[in-house]
């Protein structure tokens, strides 16, 4: 509703909305737009001597296609965790969903999984990797089992090393979203609920028919941040140590540690070759968006 | 109201329901379950008890062993006994974490300090960006508007990667590598679930008390200042709990751009190889629960408001 008292279009109004804005555009500027073009200007120099060149996107290439090359690695490592990203996704809904149908004890569950949201991954880490270690907890219980593990144990060993960080994942993956998720199923007018139960719906259909197409607009908007995050999906694989490799890579941990120590600790500070990753990755990650946000979009949604 | 519930309950009993009651009688639809349900439920209770102790039964675990002599873990761990008691009980670990443990010359009492400003920093910087654009952005229509509106989407959604290295190398050019003003810099940006929650706060906050302020003469500042804010802090309160959390464990930031001012997050990172490497895993266990008691305690004291606001206060759309 328009207001004739508001000091409509009067100057210092438009101070006002200019000192406000005026900031947070200069650091989007400089410290997201200048950062991206200048990523891709380097993605086309050589590093330190800044000539024109193609040689980072040929060296990306090898990388990528080259049997054991450690972008191809890289890649399939993350998409394997976007793939579990997907699942933790969907297991987060589940869970959201019995909080929702207030299961007993369901207040003190909420508060526990979300410890790992409120403790640092280091610890969690430390604490997990304690715990799984061949002299530790969990070998000590597979002992008495009769199962042995390896003396190496299950982080040193290229064919456990990725399976292992990914039930971390797992582990500690029902915080923020659990929320959300609840939030959204809270909102859901319970006299539907009521009224649908007398019409004699099951709980089956209640679920199919009524629950989830009225969450449908939180899920959409959580499916497309989390495919925003397609080739930034990864465990913390430098907490897990992994100095001798064991196959973990991702693409976000290889471009941290292309960067890692440039100034100080001696990385290798290969930006172009990390920025022509960038780029070629971005370029397939955005119509994969975009195409997705139509798609979803074309999903009717209702309005509660 | 108790009669509708009375004969709502009645007609579901008849369907094969059951129906528990709330404290004042009524019955909550929500808990209305057949024989199918309770049993699908109570086995996923189980699931979700197993779970919980899996959580927590580790931490557990890590206490008690920051609790042993580096010797006496040691000897327990090569002799298959993880889940023996101190013998004896020592506090001496964490005496040690907090007086002599190091890195780069900080010790642990520095690095809590690092911790400390960098999150206030950081804080203050990310809420006052996001609080001033999703205000302006929710308030008033001017042109340009939308294409900041736009662009805050679609910097959101788009999924550029890579730009690290573009990244660092400004952060040297500009000079505010390793120092604070790197923070300051890097966190005064409006783009995140910040604005997100705060805009749609704004958006829901009616008109007519700025109005009222108009009409006593005030202008846009004291609407801001004086209304607006005060009104959204139930929504800056929880969003400053959990980026602190969020700011408190975190640790690449800190090591790549901040390496001389080490954080608990990422010191814990840096002084783990080299303890346990020496044998001195209860020193380090120890470090590690002294780091967390901070955010366990601000999360025992705010638990609810974070419940509650991130559930209320979540994602539609």
């Amino acid at each position: 509703m328009k207001s004739r008292t508001r000091p409509k279009n009067s100057l210092n109004r438009k101070i006002f909305i200019v000192t406000l804005l005026a900031l947070p555009i200069l650091q989007w500027l400089v410290f997201w737009l200048y950062v991206n073009i200048n990523s891709f200007i380097l993605a086309f120099q050589t590093p330190k001597t800044y000539e024109w060149t193609f040689s980072n996107f040929q060296q990306f290439w090898y990388e990528l296609t080259n049997v054991g090359g450690t972008i191809g690695l890289a890649l399939k490592n993350t998409f394997l965790y976007f793939l579990l990203n997907m699942v933790i996704m969907f297991l987060n809904l589940v869970v959201a969903y019995f909080f929702y149908k207030q299961i007993v004890g369901y207040k003190v569950f909420r508060i526990i999984y979300y410890f790992p949201a409120i403790i640092s991954g280091v610890a969690m880490v430390a604490v997990y990797t304690a715990f799984i270690n061949t002299n530790g907890p969990l070998g000590s219980i597979l002992s008495a089992i009769g199962i042995e593990m390896r003396p190496e144990g299950l982080l040193h060993n290229s064919d456990t090393a990725t399976p292992t960080i990914m039930a971390y994942c797992i582990w500690t993956g029902f915080t923020t979203n659990v929320l959300l998720f609840c939030g959204a199923f809270a909102r859901i007018p319970v006299e539907l609920i009521e009224s649908a139960r007398l019409d004699g719906c099951g709980p089956t259909r209640e679920l199919f028919q009524i629950t989830l197409p009225l969450i449908w607009p939180t899920m959409s908007t959580m499916l497309i941040f989390s495919l925003t995050g397609i080739f930034a999906a990864s465990g913390p694989i430098l907490l897990f140590d992994p100095e001798n490799g064991y196959e973990t890579m991702t693409i976000s941990y290889w471009i941290f540690s292309q960067v890692y120590g440039s100034g100080a600790v001696g990385g290798s500070g290969s930006y172009g070759l990390v920025s022509a990753a960038g780029l070629c990755f971005t370029l397939v990650g955005v119509p994969i968006i975009l195409f997705v946000r139509w798609l979803v979009e074309k999903v009717p949604t209702v309005e509660y | 109201m108790q009669k509708e519930y009375a004969s709502i309950n009645k007609q579901l009993k008849k369907k094969g329901f059951r129906i528990h009651k709330k404290k004042d009688g009524d019955a909550h639809i929500l808990k209305v379950r057949n024989k199918a349900e309770r049993i699908v439920f109570f086995v996923v209770f189980i699931f979700f008890v197993l779970y919980a102790v899996s959580l927590i039964y580790p931490f557990l675990w890590l206490i008690i062993a920051s609790l042993k002599t580096p010797t006496g873990y040691m000897l327990d761990m090569t002799m298959g006994r993880p889940f023996a008691f101190p013998k004896p009980w020592t506090f001496d670990n964490y005496i040690y974490a907090f007086n002599k443990m190091e890195y780069r010359g900080t010790n642990f009492f520095g690095m809590f300090f690092n911790s400390l400003w960098q999150c206030a920093l950081s804080l203050f910087c990310g809420l006052a960006a996001s609080g001033s654009v999703a205000y302006v952005l929710s308030r008033f229509r001017f042109r340009g508007r939308n294409l900041v509106y736009g662009v805050i989407i679609f910097t959101m959604t788009v999924p550029i990667i890579g730009n690290t290295g573009g990244m660092y190398k400004l952060v040297t050019d500009l000079g505010i590598y390793n120092t604070p003003f790197y923070i300051i810099c890097t966190s005064f940006n409006c783009i995140g679930l910040s604005f997100m929650i705060l805009y749609g706060f704004f958006s829901n906050i009616s008109q007519s008390y700025a109005e009222a302020v108009y009409i006593d003469g005030g202008g846009e500042w004291t609407v801001f200042l004086k209304i607006m804010i005060p009104q959204a802090a139930p929504a800056f309160l929880t969003l400053a709990i959990v980026n602190f959390i969020g700011c408190w464990n975190e640790y690449t930031g800190p090591l790549l751009y901040l390496p001389s001012f080490p954080t608990i997050a990422s010191g814990m990172y840096s002084i783990k190889a080299s303890l346990l490497r020496t044998g001195q895993d209860p020193i380090y266990y120890s470090a590690i629960v002294l780091s967390i008691i901070p955010v366990l305690v601000l999360f025992c004291c705010f638990s609810d408001v974070i419940m509650k606001n991130m559930s209320v206060g979540g994602l539609k759309g």
